[in-house]
């Protein structure tokens, strides 16, 4: 078994190249009603029609999810010997490259939105379309891969948990109990009750019911895999089959299929 | 780099007899997915418990190399590769000299609203010289100073009043070195023994699962009523 720090992650790659840039007037809540499979196949942000500054962003991305592996003399150490060092963006260089961007084509605030989620030059508004678009080619990149039959038979049950504080957590035991009655999800609603831990089969229609923010939550994303909703600093963890079996969410032997949005499906030649 | 990890010889003889029953590509894809598995959950435990040492905002560093941490690819019937792919874990990992690639200098955050931002970002910093904690002198990126204004309501003249405000800037944003050397910390990978455990889970319940659909299958095979 290797570990290893050099592998591209095709999968998330995939799905981000699957998305068009398109420009768009449409607000958030406009841009929500055009449903999940829109936008896994644009790539969009909410009242921008800057085509520039969405390849941008684009490009950026791509460069934050496939680091390139160089070498370089001063990296010699005895634990890499060979001096090999990894080359790629992070956040704080894709923000700045947009911030230039939008000063070379002379962008302002409209008055009294300067600095607010608003301001397309914003670090709360740059951050948000950075973080948001990683993670969601992320997220997806792993919910492709874990649909490997041996995968589900290892793990047929995944765990939603907090991967980041937040200083004002949303209530996401509350979100898990209605998308669990949303999708009629018995052994999960017993499972919660029984370990009040939010575990469900991940055949179970209530990650898709979450991503699509069952009880009337307007910040979800629409997928049925992290991060769910904006900047929710949830993600979910594997559940082993005698953990699984335990919590009676599956049956001894029983397996657990894949599932797949069809455009995914299609993308990925899944069907 | 590759972190190769002899699991096989340290399996207890229970798995390793499933293993040899259960060879194939799904049992090493089961075993590496507990090893995926194991090494998220360790970037989950370090997002909770290694913030960043001077007190700042955090930047979720190690959620992003959770996100990063792939599931496995197969290399042939045996073997599997797990990779992680963040542009930050080498250097934690393994450790060296970072020099900086354009410039002289390299940039160290000196407060909360430097942290995790580029010092071009900011356009209103300058180079100077300021006390370090150890009271000598350090090149640094340095707030510009500025005079806030209050200014009054229109008077019947047309004229408004001007008062002076406090005065901002002068704060130390990024110290400049010339170079870093950041020592190897192989804590940030879990430890072998997690991860053999993690492939001895794994692969026992998933040849558990296999096992109970087996019988299940040979039990329904042996219940079904005779055809005539």
């Amino acid at each position: 078994m290797d570990l290893s720090l050099i592998a591209p992650f095709e999968e998330a790659l995939k799905a981000l190249a699957a998305r068009d840039v398109l420009p768009t007037a449409l607000d958030s809540q406009g841009l929500r009603q055009l449903g999940a499979g829109f936008h896994r196949q644009n790539f969009t942000s909410s009242q921008t029609l800057l085509t520039d500054l969405l390849d941008e962003y684009k490009s950026g991305i791509e460069a934050i999810l496939n680091p390139t592996t160089g070498v370089s003399k001063d990296r010699e150490t005895a634990q890499n010997p060979e001096g090999f060092v990894t080359v790629g963006r992070n956040a704080a260089q894709v923000r700045l490259a947009a911030k230039q961007l939008l000063q070379d084509l002379g962008y302002t605030a409209a008055p009294g939105e300067q600095g607010t989620i608003k301001d397309l030059s914003s670090n709360a508004r740059i951050n948000l379309v950075i973080q948001t678009n990683k993670d969601i080619s992320q997220g997806a990149g792993w919910f492709i891969q874990s649909q490997d039959p041996a995968a589900l038979d290892a793990f047929p049950a995944q765990e939603l948990v907090r991967i980041e504080g937040r200083k004002e957590p949303r209530d996401w035991r509350l979100r898990w109990e209605q998308a669990l009655a949303a999708a009629g999800d018995a052994p999960g609603i017993a499972a919660f009750q029984a370990s009040g831990r939010m575990i469900a089969r991940k055949d179970s229609g209530v990650w898709q019911a979450l991503g699509d923010g069952a009880g009337g939550y307007d910040d979800s994303l629409g997928n049925p895999f992290p991060p769910f909703a904006f900047q929710s600093g949830m993600g979910v963890r594997d559940i082993g089959y005698d953990e699984a079996l335990a919590l009676n969410l599956i049956q001894a032997g029983e397996a657990v299929r894949p599932q797949l949005p069809a455009d995914l499906a299609s993308l990925f030649g899944m069907n | 780099m590759r972190l190769t990890l002899k699991v096989r010889e340290n399996l207890t003889a229970t798995t390793a007899a499933l293993i040899a029953e259960l060879r194939g590509p799904g049992t090493v894809t089961a075993a590496a997915v507990g090893v995926a598995n194991e090494t998220r959950d360790w970037f989950a435990g370090l997002e909770q418990t290694r913030p960043n040492k001077m007190g700042f905002p955090r930047s979720h560093f190690w959620s992003d190399v959770r996100g990063s941490v792939q599931n496995p690819q197969l290399s042939g019937d045996q073997a599997a590769t797990v990779a992680i792919t963040h542009v930050g874990i080498r250097q934690r990992l393994e450790g060296g000299k970072i020099v900086p690639l354009k410039g002289e200098y390299l940039t160290i955050p000196a407060n909360a609203q430097a942290y995790s931002h580029l010092a071009r970002e900011f356009h209103n910093l300058h180079f100077g010289f300021a006390e370090n904690r150890y009271g000598g002198l350090s090149p640094a990126l340095i707030e510009n100073t500025s005079q806030e204004f209050t200014v009054g309501r229109k008077k019947k003249d047309g004229t408004r009043t001007v008062k002076p405000g406090r005065e901002r800037g002068g704060e130390v944003f990024f110290w400049l070195v010339r170079q870093v050397y950041q020592p190897a910390d192989p804590s940030v990978l879990p430890p072998e023994e997690r991860l053999v455990g993690a492939v001895e889970k794994a692969v026992g319940g998933y040849a558990r699962n296999l096992i109970a659909r087996a019988k299940g299958a040979a039990a329904s095979v042996a219940s079904a009523p005779e055809v005539p």
